[in-house]
């Protein structure tokens, strides 16, 4: 579920683009034995979940897979997961798009404070979301209510792009619209969202691919899409084959709509010269519109972190009554703690050598890997945990529901965005220096200790962060990978939840709130001010 | 439980599908009534839009909070409720199935060792543990089943045993769990 908050909002420039402004990379040759071995390996480690589960779906022969595939059951799955994904993608373009025009160009009243309320549910785990959903309306679910829930957790991956691309604008082509006659309203549905139509559909992108691979809230609020079926599959059958034919059809969905969304952008083209001048602009006045402008405010808000907070407070207190069990909701958050750095930690260390060979060589074999590395993005946390403990148990049974698996599952689902990290962390150097380290005579791998990677520590480190916070809200490969009796916050407040015992849910509930925060209001408060600005422009 | 299928009971009940209780419950009813009309019956409540939870205890909460009028659980978890809450506070009631309807199997919580075992030896004290008095004591008092043992006694708030009306079945009979796996998920029910 949550393996998709890291693709990068805003996709930085191609490997060769980046350092071009200090010079044009020239070809470096093929990259010296001790990146690219280790590089090799990461590549093979991020894709041998994805291998073995195409193995293991057609085990049984092309047959038995082919009639889990042709069953009614599964062209209804994929009916019901697109449609989801499909609903709540429309609801989050909506609610983000409008949000960030309202905040960004009108004269809505306490704009600044708008603007990080409505960028902070992206810190609400939707699992957690769905728990107090749950806890407040027994019944909720289905269709709507999942729809609601994915929702109001998704938007700001549209809001917060289009946030950014409003202010990057040059006002020019809305001054026209506006002079030829057109009104306000007019103007900002044809020109102005028309501008910011690319970072929309990267942000619909990245809320379509979250909703397919979304687990935790799915399942509590019983609706029957892929991620909730293949894990009821896999719990109460023998025959795993179902499982794994559904989880390589996931799959194909999911690189399906990646193909899909990456061929509308080729074709749209956008025709402007130059940067173009962020110049200021006078905002919208909202007049008589402002009451209504400020109640859609406020009900996206009270939706999506009024009911959290709100069923939190309340089960905390109801909770608190009974007696509230501090030292074990320490304990799970220290064991969480623990089993993330190292998640962290083999992820970076994964993604360093993919990293540094895309930061600084192209050609064919750097653009593999690179690619291979990313194969996280396409798949599911469920689908990364169901193939290894398909090969846990047939070829490592000795660690099979040990530590070490659960950690390779964290780095392959986080490799992307550590190598992510590494490369833009390493671009930022100048390759010159690396080459007067080897002109000097330091061997390759000397090199990469004492310059290559120092200077690329902080934003190293900075990766390494952020995949640590998120492989402590991860839930599907967390429960079914943990060690026997390892509990961590994630699947502490999923047995209560499962049980409905809410009241004892909600402390992990807030331990998870506070872990998935930490980033969210460090962004909050970058955008936040990007997106209220003072005065009337945007950058100012 | 062929009731369940009718048009009175639509969206009103809970199951949970993926749950041994229930796949037991099947079985016997294919040994009972037949493969077709146990597919007909699961068949029938997927139409009758059958609403599915993960286990028990959310069947029971379901009912409880009037979200179905109508669950299959295991009777001891609704007596575990009664016993931490009081009767008077659990606005669900119990009801043993009569007439030996499939639906009031009484079952064995089993324990095997597997012939491979490499530890055979503590499996055999393990299992012995359990067949002790004072587990088999835990399982009447605490979890509210019907202790086997003979000796120990069911808590005093259950039906007698023999009073239960249960379907005649022989339970090594119910040993082909693998077609019932098959038949409630081609129900679309896992």
């Amino acid at each position: 579920m949550t393996v998709l908050t890291h693709v990068p909002v805003d996709p930085g420039p191609p490997a060769s683009a980046g350092p071009a402004r200090v010079r044009r990379p020239r070809d470096r040759g093929r990259p010296p034995s001790v990146l690219l071995v280790p590089a090799g390996l990461a590549a093979a480690v991020a894709l041998l979940p994805l291998v073995y589960l195409a193995v293991r779906a057609t085990e049984r022969g092309l047959g038995a897979a082919l009639e889990v595939l042709g069953q009614d059951r599964t062209v209804a799955l994929v009916a019901r997961s697109l449609t989801l994904a499909g609903a709540v993608t429309l609801v989050c373009l909506v609610l983000g798009v409008s949000l960030a025009g309202l905040i960004v160009r009108t004269t809505l009243p306490g704009r600044r404070v708008w603007g990080v309320l409505v960028a902070l549910p992206l810190a609400v785990p939707s699992y957690v979301a769905a728990f107090a959903w749950l806890s407040l309306l027994p019944g909720f679910g289905g269709f709507l209510g999942s729809t609601l829930v994915l929702s109001v957790c998704c938007y700001p991956y549209v809001y917060l792009p289009v946030v950014a691309a409003l202010a990057r604008i040059d006002p020019a082509h809305e001054e026209v619209s506006r002079s030829l006659g057109a009104g306000p309203v007019r103007t900002f549905v044809t020109v102005t969202v028309r501008q910011v139509r690319p970072a929309a559909a990267g942000g619909a992108l990245l809320v379509a691919l979250y909703v397919l691979a979304d687990f935790g809230a799915v399942a509590l609020l019983r609706y029957d899409v892929f991620t909730r079926v293949i894990y009821t599959s896999y719990r109460s059958s023998f025959d795993l084959t179902p499982a794994a034919v559904l989880g390589c059809v996931l799959v194909a969905l999911t690189v399906l709509i990646v193909w899909g969304e990456s061929r509308t952008r080729g074709r749209a083209g956008h025709a402007r010269l130059g940067g173009g001048a962020a110049r200021h602009r006078p905002r919208t006045r909202l007049g008589g519109w402002t009451p209504l402008a400020l109640a859609c405010c406020g009900l996206v808000v009270t939706l999506a972190l009024g009911v959290p907070l709100g069923a939190l407070g309340y089960w905390l207190v109801q909770g608190s009554s009974a007696g509230l069990d501090l030292a074990e909701v320490s304990a799970a958050a220290v064991r969480t703690l623990g089993v993330s750095a190292l998640g962290a930690a083999a992820a970076v260390l994964l993604a360093l050598p993919v990293g540094v060979i895309a930061a600084r060589y192209r050609g064919r074999v750097a653009q593999l890997l690179e690619q291979a590395a990313y194969a996280g993005h396409a798949l599911p946390g469920i689908v990364v945990a169901l193939s290894l403990v398909f090969l846990a148990v047939r070829y490592a049974r000795p660690i099979y529901q040990e530590l070490p698996v659960l950690v390779l599952a964290y780095a392959v689902l986080f490799l992307p965005a550590a190598v992510a990290a590494v490369r833009a962390s390493v671009a930022q150097s100048p390759p010159q220096l690396e080459e007067v380290a080897r002109s000097l005579g330091r061997t390759p791998t000397g090199v990469l200790r004492s310059v290559t990677v120092p200077l690329a520590g902080p934003g190293l480190a900075a990766g390494a962060a952020l995949v640590f916070l998120t492989c402590m809200k991860e839930l599907p490969a967390t429960l079914m990978l943990r060690p026997t009796g390892m509990e961590t916050l994630a699947s502490e407040l999923w047995g209560r939840t499962e049980v409905g015992a809410y009241a004892a849910a909600a402390p992990y509930a807030a331990a998870l709130l506070l872990v998935a925060a930490l980033p969210t209001a460090l962004l909050g408060r970058r955008w936040g001010a990007t997106a209220s600005g003072r005065g009337e422009g945007p950058e100012s | 439980m062929f009731e369940l299928t009718e048009p009175r009971w639509r969206g009103k009940v809970g199951i949970a599908p993926g749950n041994a209780s229930f796949e037991a419950f099947v079985t016997a009813m294919r040994v009972l009534r037949g493969e077709q009309a146990t597919r007909e019956w699961l068949a029938g409540m997927r139409a009758n839009n059958v609403q599915t939870f993960d286990n028990n205890l959310l069947i029971l909460k379901a009912v409880e909070d009037g979200v179905v009028a109508l669950g299959l659980i295991n009777h001891y978890y609704w007596y575990e409720q009664v016993a931490e809450r009081g009767a008077a506070a659990v606005p669900t009631r119990l009801k043993f199935l009569s007439g030996g309807d499939p639906g009031a199997l009484v079952n064995v919580a089993g324990v095997g060792i597997l012939r491979g075992s490499d530890h055979a030896e503590q499996a055999r004290r393990f299992v012995e543990f359990l067949l002790s008095g004072p587990s088999q004591s835990y399982f009447a008092e605490q979890t509210r089943e019907y202790p086997l043992v003979p000796g120990v006694a069911a808590a005093a708030d259950l039906p007698p045993l023999q009073s239960l009306q249960t379907p005649q079945i022989d339970l090594s009979d119910l040993d082909t769990l693998d077609q019932t796996l098959k038949m409630i998920q081609d129900a679309g029910l896992t």
